[in-house]
């Protein structure tokens, strides 16, 4: 009897697969996916073998089971993760890490390519928002798990910084500073500009002048 | 006093700086170091008598006061540093109300409009508008008539028995000199009948000119319409409005003190702003207290102190603006001012940390 209603629930899940479904079956055997591991597993093995079968192109991993496992996982710990990829990112938007920066999230995107085949669950409604949370969780597991290398490479980055800012910053701390300085003097033009002279020619001074920013 | 001899007039009517004056910014922006053009013009002896009895606040006031009540259009340059920059500038009043319209000619694209206290600058790159209050547009007649204006005490007004022409116009020379090494000295170029100035440099302990503006064309009188300015001034459609934050606050509630004042200079305001801290687009609140002796003003902005970016501490000149940046504890200053590098440091050197 359970063999019975096994196989009858693989039809089932076999012809949802191949679009065959529709009415009160199409909607029972797509809220029976959502409820039962089993089903979904199942699911994918199709998907997985009529894939084979078109491509010729093993697809071994991409499991979502797996993957919703590790996503409930990674977001139960979002807190220190959060963390983390502030503080990396900080770092990265710097404009002396920029380069290194974008090549990381370039890396990141095709690391997420591979492993998870984003096109095998794209029929789901729920994948943009999933994919776009498994992107950031995925670059904290790419971080993670290669020992923190990103971070201590970020560590050590900031201490280079620290050490000898002019070696690491050249040009770009010289442009950084001026920029501070040029809101300043704007500052003091807007509120520092107290002078009896004001008037007569402050004002006017002030707003002809282009300083030495532009 | 005494006037000039018909001799005297004339050879300096021939004078080649003299013949380039009229209307020539170069002339108007570059004279020699130490050459003081001088005009031919013979004054009567009592006009004269007038203008060498004035008082700084009185010569101040005419100016101010000029501003006021004319109306004018104009090319204003401002030569500081080896940097120089030109605008147009319309100006209307109506006797309570003043409104002015500066039209960068030179670097970027750039319109600034004026009315009283508020202003609204216009950057067509970016499409965006700056609005602004700025409150030391409202604070002149508040200067000069504190009993304890600091103003005729460090300065003293000079006025030259000579008229010059400036923009084709026949000009008061007033010359303020420090009476100390704590602030630059100025030459004003105000125009006779009107007080408007025309010209005015900033000049260092030497003499030297570090800065001057000065308008190289004037139109007196010219009909600007100031329904039509405002119009301008209010069309920001297409443009992201943005409004500088700031809050005012007291060096008490930011716990920090000036040891000992610098003489002459006032405590007038503080604030605080969030400043884009640059390159990391995180915002940060940096406190300015402002100081002014009536005539030059002192900005002291300070900041958490932050090694990747505060690494390089020293003075700066931009014409007469300096600038000075050092370390202080776990706090980052940086003092700005028309003022001399060591007035800045004196400020510096006066600022404690109290909490």
């Amino acid at each position: 009897m359970m063999m019975q209603e096994a196989v009858k629930s693989r039809e089932l899940i076999s012809a949802l697969a191949d679009g065959e479904l529709d009415g009160q079956e199409f909607a029972r055997a797509v809220d029976w996916i959502g409820h039962d591991d089993d089903a979904r597993r199942t699911w994918h093995a199709y998907h997985l073998v009529g894939d084979v079968l078109r491509a010729g192109d093993a697809m071994t991993n991409g499991h979502e089971a797996e993957f919703l496992d590790r996503l409930k996982l990674r977001l139960a710990q979002e807190k220190p993760l959060v963390s983390g990829i502030v503080a990396i990112d900080s770092i990265a938007i710097e404009p002396l890490f920029t380069g290194a920066g974008s090549q990381k999230d370039l890396n990141n995107g095709a690391a997420n390519d591979d492993r998870f085949h984003w096109k095998w669950v794209a029929g789901l409604a729920s994948v943009l928002a999933v994919a776009s949370i498994g992107l950031l969780v995925s670059r904290g597991w790419d971080e993670q798990r290669t020992s923190g290398q990103l971070a201590q490479a970020a560590v050590q980055v900031q201490q280079a910084q620290v050490a000898s800012p002019v070696a690491v910053g050249g040009e770009s701390q010289v442009m950084i500073r001026d920029l501070q300085l040029d809101a300043l003097l704007s500052a003091h033009k807007q509120f520092g500009g107290t002078s009896a002279l004001q008037v007569p020619t402050g004002f006017l001074r002030n707003a002809t002048f282009e300083g030495a920013a532009r | 006093m005494g006037y000039l001899t018909i001799s005297r007039a004339v050879a300096m009517v021939r004078s080649p700086l003299l013949r380039l004056t009229a209307g020539l910014s170069f002339m108007v922006l570059c004279p020699p170091v130490g050459a003081q053009p001088r005009s031919a013009t013979a004054v009567p002896v009592a006009a004269e008598a007038k203008v060498a009895e004035r008082s700084v606040s009185e010569w101040l006031m005419r100016m101010h006061e000029a501003s006021r009540q004319r109306t004018y259009v104009g090319t204003f340059v401002v030569q500081a540093g080896d940097k120089m920059s030109s605008a147009r500038i319309w100006h209307a009043c109506d006797g309570e109300q003043q409104m002015e319209r500066v039209e960068s000619l030179t670097g970027a694209p750039r319109s600034t409009y004026r009315r009283n206290d508020k202003v609204v600058t216009f950057l067509p790159e970016s499409r965006v508008v700056v609005a602004e209050t700025r409150e030391s547009l409202g604070l002149f007649p508040n200067l000069l008539g504190a009993a304890d204006s600091s103003i005729a005490q460090f300065y003293r007004v000079q006025a030259s028995s000579d008229s010059e022409r400036v923009a084709g116009f026949e000009a008061d020379v007033v010359q303020l000199r420090p009476s100390d090494n704590l602030r630059f000295g100025y030459r004003i170029w105000s125009e006779k009948k009107t007080g408007l100035v025309v010209r005015l440099q900033t000049l260092d302990g030497e003499g030297r000119v570090l800065e001057q503006v000065a308008f190289s064309e004037l139109q007196l009188d010219a009909p600007v319409s100031m329904v039509k300015l405002t119009q301008m001034m209010g069309n920001t459609e297409g443009y992201q409005v943005e409004k500088p934050e700031m809050l005012k606050t007291t060096s008490t509630d930011e716990g920090w003190i000036l040891k000992n004042g610098v003489p002459g200079f006032k405590s007038m305001n503080c604030f605080k702003r969030a400043m884009g801290a640059g390159v990391n687009g995180k915002q940060s609140n940096t406190f300015q207290w402002v100081f002014s002796d009536g005539l030059a003003s002192v900005s002291l902005f300070v900041d958490v102190f932050d090694p990747v970016r505060h690494t390089r501490a020293g003075t700066r000149a931009m014409g007469a603006t300096h600038t000075l940046t050092r370390r202080i504890g776990e706090w980052w200053l940086t003092a700005v001012g028309e003022v001399p590098p060591q007035t800045l440091a004196a400020f510096a050197q006066a600022l404690e940390r109290k909490k």
